[in-house]
């Protein structure tokens, strides 16, 4: 139920920007300029904010989860990455988790094989994760068209390897349709998996239909509505420049793929959304497995109870037994 | 998941929250038999000055808490999230994508949803929402939050103790979230208002008073050692000779007390009383430091500490060079990962070398305690030991992958080097099943108790399962390990899925194959079994 | 053994009766349980079901491919073992075994009738009849398996104190 209350919200949404745009130009400032402000200044600030907070509470100890052979005695052939013992190998650890996945990548199924438990390989949603993250990326990156001038060019080399199939006009952008597609077997999994239907809170399908409702509002307007450009990018570079514009003739589907984009924007530094900056600073994968080496601080050690059973508290308890059975004490 | 009609947002919220059995939130818990323990008694409470010391029953609706346990759990979800960076992280980022829900063994064992670690997270993150983030105030349910009441408590503490902390699900998780990390946390909330299991808080008040688990006092601590010397003559023809206490000797060893008292353990603690009789190393054991484990460690980060600085002061006052600490897994995550930073700087110590092969422990070099494995492996690398492998020629080993060991410290070589240079016929378990994916013997973090066998033998049911498979293909016979509670744990396991395989430490292997110096022939193992073969020889022997 | 036509019979339906009869196990599980089981269209990726489907497919092959079951039987001391340490009263814990018999006689309502097989169905729910108490005489040795590793972990885990006690009990005797 929570997956049709959560489509209901982004169709809401939908409604408000498109009700909202077709009410004339000044509902237009509302929805092209005001609302974007407003959202991007809520993600940033409190986006930092969350961060801050985390990265203000203290790491007390030294708990990296280690997935492969420690560094010990020299002869030993041991695994940097997978159990880093320095900066160096944290890096890269941390570098094949952001950018390739490499936990989700370890995901297994189970299986039954002549009557007995096994575990297969399973890679879906490492891969689905894998393609979404990178097309949403790519997308955004993209985007940064329309608000540098002139358009450096690693943002047309983008396009052109993106849009490589030179099918249809525009371009069929690859990026585009796997981030549907991607996010179509999220949202799949999510409604079609019991188990994952069973964790899946509506704080689940909410982003994973804004994000489709933006993707295909975005795709409506390159390739149904044809919006154009120039007055596009008219508006957002005028974003920039705090010079409040909105060219007439946009088109209310602009206004609803913004308005969405807004929403995320507001939406995600209260959500899971936040794992972008909480993976970074994850003990359990961004710290060294060298506790052993390197003594660990833990800037609140000494507020802990203080109250120890000592070794005179124990001899005192014992003192006459121990020295009948000829074990040596303190105190005679 | 096809929806047949389409109803209006409200009655949707109302469908959603009426219809119990659809979320998880609204199943209630419920206490099923063999699946939890005993609550702690009153004295063990009382005697490590721990809250709410008193007389309750688990499955009795009143748990006697204190009138203000609400304001106490959640003043303590406040201190924890602004003390713990995993705590706070790990309740922000997860996005239930579900990769880690089927890793968990007690999941696979018993098909619980709330078994699935992402779940067991949620119960405690649902309240972290309710009284802590904007969204769970506001939207309630709807946000997953949830009021704390009595009912959540009770379903922390049945689910809580049904997790063993052994992070499997966190080495499949794309932000590597920990639920033993929030197990732990769990357990140190519900330890605030005195809800302890009588398991855990009977060895950690033992433990306090009396330096080990079981409540041993110092002279019964060492003549029950003689027992074990006296096998050893019996077995070799050699009289070892330990010391307890003994100020100025090179090294302590510190070792789970359970190998000293528990079979098979005990065949374990022989092979180090052999080993370092045989390397007439200058060693000594302490009464007043008996216990390697610590259950101070399922209670409360505090607790640990307190337990684990008997360690570090005994080396102190002995005025040992440095430590070796014995085969055990969760007594080594502890060491690891935890007692340099509570107890340390450990700097009245020495950086440890060998003094057999003159190897410096470098990755010891602060906390200067060795693990015995990375000890002995050095030594048969540099030849310092005789070995007869074929001694275990009637054992087919496989080797089980402690989850403290290789998860919380990366410990996979040391022990298959041994065992390899001690064995014939050695087995590895599947990838899947083994090394950093190994499957938790179900027993772990303290709820090796007789009361839940059912959860436990679910629990190790994945386990069992592997060593089955290469007993069908190998004709394995003998499971391996490297930490106390497996010893117990395994046995127990075993006999209820794969009876005719045995368990026993990397070390009990090590010394049927030591040759010591000036041993008679050996005919028995360290279980005083007729070895096969050596007894015809024997006999041979006699006749010629 | 089964009469051989309705051995035939059953072979060519026996994907849909494995398919019924798991659906039935499965309602005996706790609700929470089942559901997520149940609304699993392969039951192979989830680990419980896996073991179950594994259990029933192997007692249903033993069915129809013989030998008769008896009280060595691996297939049955597997599925059994698991039952036995699932929170199950030991009539749930083999009421497993009778689901089967409601499910073939629905399954194979019209083809007993016309092939005239009554006589060799109810054969055949002896048959399971004699399999459930092997199941329970399994199921009781299961549980007191359990029992006596309880005791027996006990005594492990203190053998030489024991030790000790026996010694001190035998020094004073003498
Ligand atoms: C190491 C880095 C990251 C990993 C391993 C990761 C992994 C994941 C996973 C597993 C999901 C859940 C998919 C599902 O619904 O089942 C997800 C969702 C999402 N991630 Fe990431 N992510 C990472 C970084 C980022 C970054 C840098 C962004 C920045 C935009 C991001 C944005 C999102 C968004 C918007 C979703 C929403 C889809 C949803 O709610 O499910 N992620 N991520
Ligand atoms: S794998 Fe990690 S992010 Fe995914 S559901 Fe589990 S804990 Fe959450
Ligand atoms: S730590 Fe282990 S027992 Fe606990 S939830 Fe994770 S996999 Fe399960």
């Amino acid at each position: 139920m929570g997956i049709l209350f959560s489509l209901l919200i982004v169709v809401g949404l939908a409604v408000v920007a498109l009700v909202g745009a077709s009410m004339g130009h000044g509902m237009q400032m509302f929805f092209g300029v005001i609302v974007p402000y407003v959202s991007l200044a809520i993600f940033i600030v409190a986006g930092i904010n969350k961060v801050v907070k985390w990265g203000r509470t203290p790491v007390p100890f030294q708990i990296p989860t280690t997935c492969g052979q420690q560094k010990s005695l020299p002869w030993i052939k041991h695994s940097p990455i997978e159990n880093p013992n320095d900066t160096w190998g944290v890096v890269r650890r941390m570098a094949l988790e952001v950018l390739l996945f490499r936990s989700l990548f370890r995901n297994l199924k189970t299986e039954i094989n002549d009557g007995k438990l096994s575990y297969g390989s399973e890679k879906l949603l490492w891969l689905a994760g894998l393609a979404f993250h990178v097309s949403f990326f790519t997308v955004v990156l993209r985007h940064l068209r329309f608000f540098i001038t002139p358009v450096p060019a690693f943002i047309n080399i983008t396009d052109s390897l993106d849009g490589f199939m030179q099918v249809g006009a525009p371009h069929l952008l690859l990026t585009g349709v796997i981030l549907v597609a991607a996010t179509a077997f999220l949202l799949y999994r999510r409604i079609g998996m019991a188990q994952i239907k069973h964790i899946s809170l509506p704080a689940d399908y909410f982003p994973l239909f804004l994000i489709i409702g933006i993707a295909l509002s975005g795709i409506v307007m390159r390739y149904v509505t044809k919006v154009d450009i120039v007055k596009v990018k008219e508006l957002t570079m005028g974003l920039l420049s705090f010079s409040f514009t909105v060219p007439s003739g946009i088109g209310v589907v602009f206004f609803i793929h913004v308005f969405l984009i807004s929403t995320l924007l507001a939406y995600f530094p209260f959500s899971k959304l936040m794992h972008l900056g909480g993976v970074f600073l994850s003990p359990t994968r961004n710290m060294p497995n060298n506790s052993r080496e390197k003594r660990h601080i833990n800037p609140w050690n000494d507020t802990f109870g203080t109250e120890v059973h000592t070794y005179a508290h124990y001899e005192d308890a014992f003192r006459e037994k121990m020295k009948d059975a000829g074990l040596p004490v303190e105190k005679e | 998941m096809a929806k047949p009609q389409t109803p209006k947002p409200e009655e949707l919220v109302k469908v959603d929250y009426g219809t119990p059995g659809k979320s998880w939130i609204d199943i209630p818990v419920e206490f099923k038999d063999g699946h939890w323990c005993f609550g702690s008694r009153p004295e063990f409470l009382e005697a490590v000055g721990m809250p709410n010391a008193r007389d309750w029953k688990p499955d009795e609706a009143d748990w006697k808490l204190p009138d203000d346990w609400k304001d106490t759990i959640l003043q303590g979800i406040k201190e924890r999230l602004e003390k713990y960076r995993s705590f706070h992280i790990f309740m922000d980022i997860c996005v239930r994508c579900g990769a880690c829900a089927d890793k968990c063994h007690f999941y696979i064992g018993s098909g619980d949803p709330k078994n699935m670690p992402v779940l067991r997270a949620e119960l405690i993150r649902s309240i972290y929402r309710k009284y802590f983030t904007p969204g769970g105030k506001v939207f309630g349910k709807f946000a997953g939050a949830r009021e704390l009441t009595e009912e959540v408590i009770k379903e922390w503490w049945y689910y809580f103790y049904q997790c063993t902390e052994c992070r499997r699900c966190s080495v499949f998780c794309p932000y590597g979230i920990d639920q033993a990390e929030i197990t732990m946390i769990g357990r140190e909330l519900l330890n605030l208002i005195g809800t302890q299991t009588g398991w855990i808080a009977g060895p950690v008040a033992n433990c306090y008073n009396k330096g080990n688990h079981l409540g041993l006092e110092p002279h019964t601590l060492s003549s029950n050692m003689e027992y074990l010397v006296d096998d050893i003559e019996e077995i070799t023809g050699i009289r070892v000779e330990p010391s307890w206490n003994r100020k100025g000797a090179e090294i302590l060893f510190v070792t789970p007390s359970g190998d000293l008292f528990g079979d098979p353990g005990t065949y374990t603690a022989m092979g180090y009383l052999m080993l370092f009789h045989e390397l007439g190393l200058d060693y000594t054991w302490s009464t007043y430091a008996s216990e390697g484990g610590n259950f101070g460690f399922f209670t409360s980060m505090d607790m640990a500490k307190r337990l684990n600085y008997k360690i570090y002061a005994e080396a102190k006052r002995l005025g040992v060079k440095w430590i070796i600490g014995g085969e055990c897994g969760h007594m080594w995550r502890v060491l690891h990962q935890y007692m340099d930073t509570w107890n340390g700087p450990a700097d009245f110590l020495e950086e440890p070398v060998s003094p057999i092969t003159g190897t410096k422990f470098e990755n010891a070099k602060s906390t200067k305690m060795v693990h015995i494995a990375e000890f002995t492996a050095d030594l048969i690398k540099h030849g310092k030991i005789k070995l007869d492998p074929s001694r275990n020629d009637h054992l087919n080993v496989t080797f089980h992958d402690s989850c403290n060991t290789a998860r919380g410290m990366g410990m996979f070589e040391e022990p298959r080097y041994i065992i390899n240079n001690v064995v014939n016929n050695f087995h590895e378990m599947s990838e899947e099943e083994s090394r950093e994916k190994t499957f938790c013997c179900g027993s772990g973090s303290g709820l090796n108790a007789g009361e839940n066998m059912e959860i436990r033998m679910r629990g190790g049911m994945p386990r069992a399962n592997a060593v089955k498979k290469v007993r069908d293909k190998h004709g394995v016979n003998m499971l391996a390990n490297i930490c106390a509670i497996d010893r117990a744990t395994l046995s127990a396991l075993m006999d209820y899925w794969t009876p005719d395989v045995g368990v026993c430490g990397a070390h009990e292997l090590l010394a049927n194959a030591l040759v010591m110096t000036g041993e008679k022939k050996r005919t028995q193992d360290l279980r005083l079994e007729d070895l096969p073969g050596m007894e015809e020889e024997a006999n041979e022997e006699g006749d010629e | 053994m089964l009469d051989p036509k309705l051995k035939d019979i059953l072979s060519l339906k026996k994907t849909v009766v494995l398919n019924q009869w798991f659906d039935a196990v499965l309602d005996t599980f706790p609700e929470a349980t089942a559901e997520l089981l149940r609304k699993k269209r392969n039951p192979l990726n989830d680990p419980v079901a896996a073991e179950i489907f594994g259990g029933l497919t192997n007692v249903l092959n033993g069915f129809l491919e013989g030998p008769d079951f008896n009280a060595d039987s691996l297939v049955l001391d597997d599925i059994m073992r698991v039952r036995a340490v699932q929170d199950f009263t030991p009539s749930r814990a083999v009421s497993f075994i009778f689901l089967l018999k409601k499910v073939v006689r629905k399954e194979l309502a019209k083809d007993i009738s016309s092939h005239k097989l009554e006589r060799a169905m109810l054969k055949f729910e002896s048959q399971i009849d004699d399999t459930v108490s092997i199941c329970f005489d399994i199921y009781v040795k299961c549980r007191e398996k359990i029992f006596e590793i309880k005791a027996n972990e006990m005594k492990n885990w203190t053998y030489r104190l024991l030790q000790d006690a026996n010694k001190v009990k035998k020094s004073a005797g003498k």
